[in-house]
């Protein structure tokens, strides 16, 4: 629980710093983007599959940010690398905190759920886009995230709000702890 | 659902992905493409704001102006506008450290991709601007002039009143 609550401070007192702008930007750049990706390309795998690319992207350059402005310095351990990654950093760049819960015996696998959020506000998917994962560049970013703290993971949506869901649940799982590529 | 703060570097990251994807997809017509998606993110990005705003919205250009340099630009930038001056009817929105290009304006003047891609920022954030300005009723141009990471946005335009 202090661990929790640390985490949590940090993330506030590194919030206060950073320059910060409404969410609505962040959602309109985001809808534009996924409306010209569905344009552009020829079905709606390759859409999501384009948006988990710009995700891991997103994501290798927030948790380089993320370290940087927090001092936080962790090791491979999932459980502690997730709390960082719902508590600081979604927090910080998403302004929500997703809940993390079903975790499984040897903590490898857990469900992220998010009730609301700055990427979906005000959408809604017409049934042509039935198979379009809205939230795939999420998955994508927590991808990259965990892939430059050592950590290969796999992040399939399991629940989808905007498909009539309570919330969106995204189910991640560690596939293989990295070696150190440079220290340690 | 009210506005949440963000970083901001999470709308900049976002766009920069959006760039590189056009840059490799359209290389022949990425402004174009980025300006069109730049003008409609201003446009909507007005009218949610315009919910909330207790300014007069639809008024003399100097309302609409003065609505962009602070209601709109601490939404879109984080901030206020740095500085804003009139003559003869063009309006000058200075910006001294525009969030948008600080990040990428640290590679050095001869670095070609560093220059596409910060031009390319400046049309994308110029047509933001100016989709947000045509959603309050102006109709004209915004030019980007930028030296270093302070941005000069010329607006040209005939407003409603």
């Amino acid at each position: 629980m202090s661990r929790e609550r640390n985490l949590a401070k940090i993330a506030e007192s590194t919030f206060s710093k950073l320059d910060k702008v409404h969410s609505e930007i962040f959602t309109m750049t985001y809808g534009a983007i996924v409306t010209t990706l569905v344009e552009d390309l020829d079905n709606v795998d390759e859409v999501n599959a384009q948006l988990d690319k710009m995700g891991h992207n997103i994501g290798e350059r927030l948790v380089d940010e993320l370290l940087a402005k927090t001092g936080l310095n962790p090791q491979p351990d999932m459980r502690y690398v997730m709390e960082i990654v719902t508590r600081v950093g979604f927090r910080i760049y998403l302004g929500i905190t997703p809940t993390l819960s079903n975790w499984n015996a040897d903590s490898t696998t857990v469900t992220l759920s998010f009730r609301d959020s700055a990427l979906s506000d005000w959408v809604e998917l017409p049934h042509t886009l039935d198979d379009l994962s809205y939230f795939q560049l999420v998955c994508g970013v927590i991808r990259g995230a965990l892939e430059m703290l050592g950590m290969k993971v796999k992040c399939t949506i399991t629940a989808d709000k905007l498909k009539g869901a309570q919330t969106t649940d995204i189910l991640v799982e560690l596939q293989e702890v990295m070696q150190a590529k440079f220290y340690n | 659902m009210a506005p949440t703060p963000l970083a901001a570097t999470s709308t900049i990251v976002l766009h920069n992905e959006m760039l590189q994807y056009t840059l490799e997809k359209y290389p022949d017509s990425a402004i174009e493409r980025v300006e069109q998606m730049g003008f409609s993110i201003g446009l909507r990005l007005v009218e949610r704001l315009a919910l909330a705003s207790t300014r007069p919205l639809l008024g003399k250009a100097n309302d609409v102006v003065m609505f962009i340099c602070k209601d709109f630009w601490t939404a879109a930038f984080g901030r206020q506008a740095t500085n804003l001056r009139q003559q003869r009817g063009v309006f000058y929105i200075t910006d001294n450290a525009f969030p948008w290009i600080i990040n990428v304006s640290r590679g050095g003047p001869k670095d070609a991709a560093e220059s596409t891609l910060r031009s390319l920022i400046l049309s994308f954030a110029s047509a933001v601007i100016g989709g947000a300005l045509s959603s309050l009723g102006a109709v004209g141009s915004v030019v980007p002039n930028a030296h270093g990471d302070q941005v000069e946005f010329t607006v040209t335009g005939q407003f409603m009143a």
